[in-house]
Parts: C-alpha cells; structure tokens; sequence
C-alpha cells in the first residue's frame, strides 16, 4: 500500500511537470500548427538561466522570474525573425525549430561548460508534510500546485475572455480571423512567448527537482510528444490527462520493469493512436 | 467614392487569376460581380481586404491606399466580409462569434442591435457555431462581419446552399442594411438574386470585367447572360 500511495503521489507530481512542458507545446501547435521542436531547449534554457540567476543573486524567486520572463523573450525573437517568415510551412517550422534547439544546446555548453547543476530551492520546499502517515516532500507538492494554477488560469483565458475567444478564433481559422481585425500574427507570437514561458518554468522546476544538464533537451522532448500526442494535438484538457497518463506509466513501468521504461511509456501512444488516430481529444486539423 | 480599385493584378503562385480589374462603388449601393465558377470573384474579395494582395495595380478604402496593409488593418479602417461558406468560428458560441471581432461605436452595431435585427441568433445565443443550420450560420456570419461596425461589406455568395426562405432573408438584410447607409459587394452566382439585389453589376470572366451595367439592362441582353453566366 505505502508503495501505491507514495508511487502515485510522485507520478502525480511529475506529470505537474510534464504539463507544464506539454500544455505550452499544444498550444504553439494548435494556434501556428508548428510542431516545437525546440520547446526542450526553453527547458534547458529555463532550467540554466533559472540556475545562474538564483546561484549569483541568491534568490530563488528571481531566478524563476528571470528564466522564464527572458525564454519568453527568446521566444519571441525566435518567432519574429526565424519562424514568421515560414508561416503555413509545416516542415520547414519544424526543421527551423530542430536548428534552434541545435543552436540553444550549442550556447548553453559554451556559457555552461557543459556542466550539470542542481537548483538549491529554499528550506522550506525541501521539508516534508506528514499527512495521514505518509510523509510528502512540499518541492512536489508545489510541483502540483503550480501545474493545477496554471491549468486553471489557462482554462479561464482561453474559455471566458475576449482574448481567449481571438485565441480560439484563430485555431479554428486563421483567415476569417484576420477578417474580423484579429491580428494573427500578434496572438502567435504571444502564444509562442506563452509556450517559452512555461517550458522555462518546467526547467526552473526540474532543474531543483532533480538537475538540469546538456542533452536534457532531447530527453524531456520525446515526453512532451507522447503527452500532446495523447491527449491530442492543440488540446490543454489534452494535455493535461495526456501528463497524467505518462506521469503515471513513467512512475510505475521505472519502479516495476525499469528495463522496459521507454517500451512502456510509447506503447500506450502506439495504442491510442491506433484507435484514435487525433489522440484523446484532439481534432481533425488538415 | 467609398472604394477604388486601380487596375489590379493578382497571383496565387503562379496562376495569374486577375488579369487588371478596375471599378469603382458608391457609399450607400449594393455593388453586384457575376460570373462562373473560378472566374476569380472570391479572388478578388480576397485581394480588396488584403488576404491576397495584388501584385500590380491598387485598391483606395476612404481615401487611404490600401497597398501593404494586413487584412486586420484593412479590417480596421472599415471593411468587412461575410466569407463564401459562412465559414462560423467552430469552437465559439453564437456569442462569441459576435463578440470576438467587436469595435464599439458610438451609436454603431453592438449584440442588442444585432439580436434586433436577428432575433433567431438571440434565441441560440448559447449554441457552438457548429450547431446552427445553414441559414443560421449565415445570419450569424453576417451578424459577426456587422459587429467590426464596417463602412463596407464584402458579400461572397451568402444565398449559396440556402433554402428559399432563407435566401429571401438574406435579400431582405441587404435592402435594409442598404437603407440604412451601408454600402455592399455582393458576388453571386444566383444571378435573380443579384439582379434582385443590386444596383449595379459587373461580369468577370478569366479576371477581367466583361461586362458592366444596370441589372435591368443585363437582364434584358440574353447573348451577355448566356456568354458569360451560361443561363
């Protein structure tokens, strides 16, 4: 019993994490239908500027703030100069965004060294909080937390503001959108600014949570796929059910069979895609 | 004046759709463009409100040229198109569709005066734009292209697929928006329905004016109507 319960707190935990990595990454594709893949390098850019920030001033806050203001402001110089230009082609974004991660990676070594960091975060997140008998670690309880705020302050954006209604507006049909003065080209970047920031968020938070390193990048991406793949491209209940599945699965198949963990976690992709081919609750985009 | 359009030239890639289309329309009239299908009509729409810009040649919106500016501008400084398939925001409501393309004026369009003048949107506020008939999604379209409070309204065939009824709604919305000041563009291939609803006309075939003229003179020259529009 005490394995489930501690096993499934954690699973739960992690898949805050992976919502956050993946809810931002829907959203880029469900508005500029732009497969991301440097959303793991704002992982690694929030994660190393998270780090640098909070080891020189000493404050851990400042460094969640500053990682994730300054990724979303390397996101929107990335949209407006690198993928603006190739709005509608799909796979020129793509391998635009495989080269920016290149770039990100190569930048990071140099500044970095290349060496691994673990975030100190404050005492208080290291204690743990005995509840009922178990005893829970507060870093993954606030892991939670922020995932459950930010799903809830994007759900509320997105389903009863005006702005959401243009975001919405602009996936369903980014023409007839420009033709009631949506300005298409503002709201993509802003989600694309969106997107970087929370990844960078994931990144500050991993990098206490475990550490942040160089190749994190392409081991946090493939798990940001499977969730929005599951859950469905472009969608946020998507990828929030999508992290808990993979949070889950992750959790056990590495506790259970650990030999077997990347079987495990793209077996159920493979499964539901087969029988549903849009994912959980995606839709028919082209 | 309300609009010029200057010789204009438009491309989709390579295809030379308009091959220099020039016309002018009037504040307060109902603008007709007949023609068959993939004569370059919804083109042109699309190159008036800057979706596709032409190449060559100009397009003057109350006394601004027009070169350049993204269609949200264009938008902005008061043209509006109800598109050819209604094409209804899906994942909004009745409401939303409304209300996302709002700009206030004084004395101008709002939800009130909108559910006015479709009480049948009123009645299905709450519905997902997905979920409305064909003549709803129509009102509805129009409706939302009312809300940005144009000066212009760009009309791409909105009886297409209508019930009869509906078609004659969609007459009566355009006399009364007419009375009411509003000038309209309306590309039709009911050619009654135009001839009904204009004031004057326009034919294109292969991307330029073949024929212009009161609806009463091309409804009495059977050659033209046979030519170009195949009745």
């Amino acid at each position: 019993m005490d394995f489930w319960i501690n096993q499934s707190f954690n699973a739960i935990s992690y898949a805050g994490l992976l919502f956050l990595l993946g809810g931002g990454m829907t959203l880029i594709f469900g508005v500029m239908k732009i497969v991301n893949i440097a959303h793991g390098g704002f992982y690694l850019i929030g994660g190393y500027t998270g780090y640098f920030i909070a080891s020189t001033t000493g404050n851990f806050y400042l460094g969640i703030v500053g990682a994730c203001v300054g990724c979303a402001l390397v996101g929107m110089i990335f949209e407006r100069w690198l993928l603006r230009e190739l709005s509608g082609q799909m796979l020129r974004q793509m391998l635009m965004t495989m080269g920016i991660t290149l770039l990100i990676q190569d930048i990071i070594v140099i500044i970095s060294g290349g060496y691994s960091y673990t975030l100190e975060p404050p005492e208080w997140c290291m204690d743990v909080l005995e509840i009922g008998g178990y005893y829970f670690y507060v870093l993954r309880i606030l892991m939670i937390a922020a995932a459950v705020a930010v799903y809830i302050l994007l759900w509320f954006v997105m389903e009863k503001t005006k702005v959401g209604a243009m975001i919405r507006a602009t996936v369903d049909n980014k023409d007839v959108a420009q033709t009631v003065g949506i300005n298409v080209q503002l709201v993509s970047m802003g989600i694309f600014c969106l997107g970087a920031f929370l990844a960078a968020f994931a990144g500050v938070i991993g990098s206490a949570f475990t550490e942040i390193s160089p190749g994190m990048d392409f081991e946090v991406l493939p798990l940001a796929f499977v969730v929005v793949i599951l859950g469905g491209m472009g969608s946020l209940k998507g990828a929030a059910v999508g992290a808990l599945i993979v949070g889950f699965i992750d959790n056990f198949a590495r506790a259970i069979f650990p030999e077997l963990a990347y079987f495990s976690l793209f077996f159920p992709m493979v499964v539901i895609l087969s029988i549903k081919p849009t994912g959980l609750f995606g839709r028919e985009w082209l | 004046m309300i609009l010029k359009a200057d010789d204009i030239h438009t491309y989709y890639g390579d295809s030379y759709i308009l091959q220099g289309i020039s016309f002018d329309i009037e504040p307060g009239t109902v603008l007709g463009f007949l023609g068959r299908n993939g004569v370059g009509k919804t083109t042109l729409m699309r190159s008036l409100i800057g979706m596709v810009p032409p190449r060559r040649g100009k397009v003057t919106f109350l006394e601004q040229d027009l070169t350049g500016k993204m269609t949200y501008e264009v938008v902005r400084q008061g043209m509006a198109m109800v598109p050819q398939g209604r094409e209804i925001f899906p994942s909004l409501n009745v409401v939303e569709n409304l209300t996302v393309g709002h700009r206030p004026v004084e004395g101008g369009w709002d939800l009130e005066r909108v559910y006015e003048f479709f009480p049948r949107l009123a009645e299905r506020k709450d519905h997902m734009g997905n979920r409305l008939s064909g003549g709803e999604q129509q009102m509805l379209a129009i409706g939302r292209s009312l809300m940005t409070n144009p000066k212009l309204i760009l009309m791409d065939e909105p009886t297409e697929g209508l019930s009869p009824l509906y078609v004659q709604t969609v007459g009566e919305v355009i006399q009364k928006l007419k009375e009411s000041g509003m000038t309209i563009i309306l590309v039709e291939q009911n050619l009654r329905f135009a001839l009904k609803n204009a004031d004057y006309v326009h034919i294109i075939n292969k991307g330029v004016i073949v024929h212009s003229s009161n609806p009463s003179e091309l409804d009495a020259d059977p050659d033209t109507k046979q030519r170009y529009l195949g009745v």
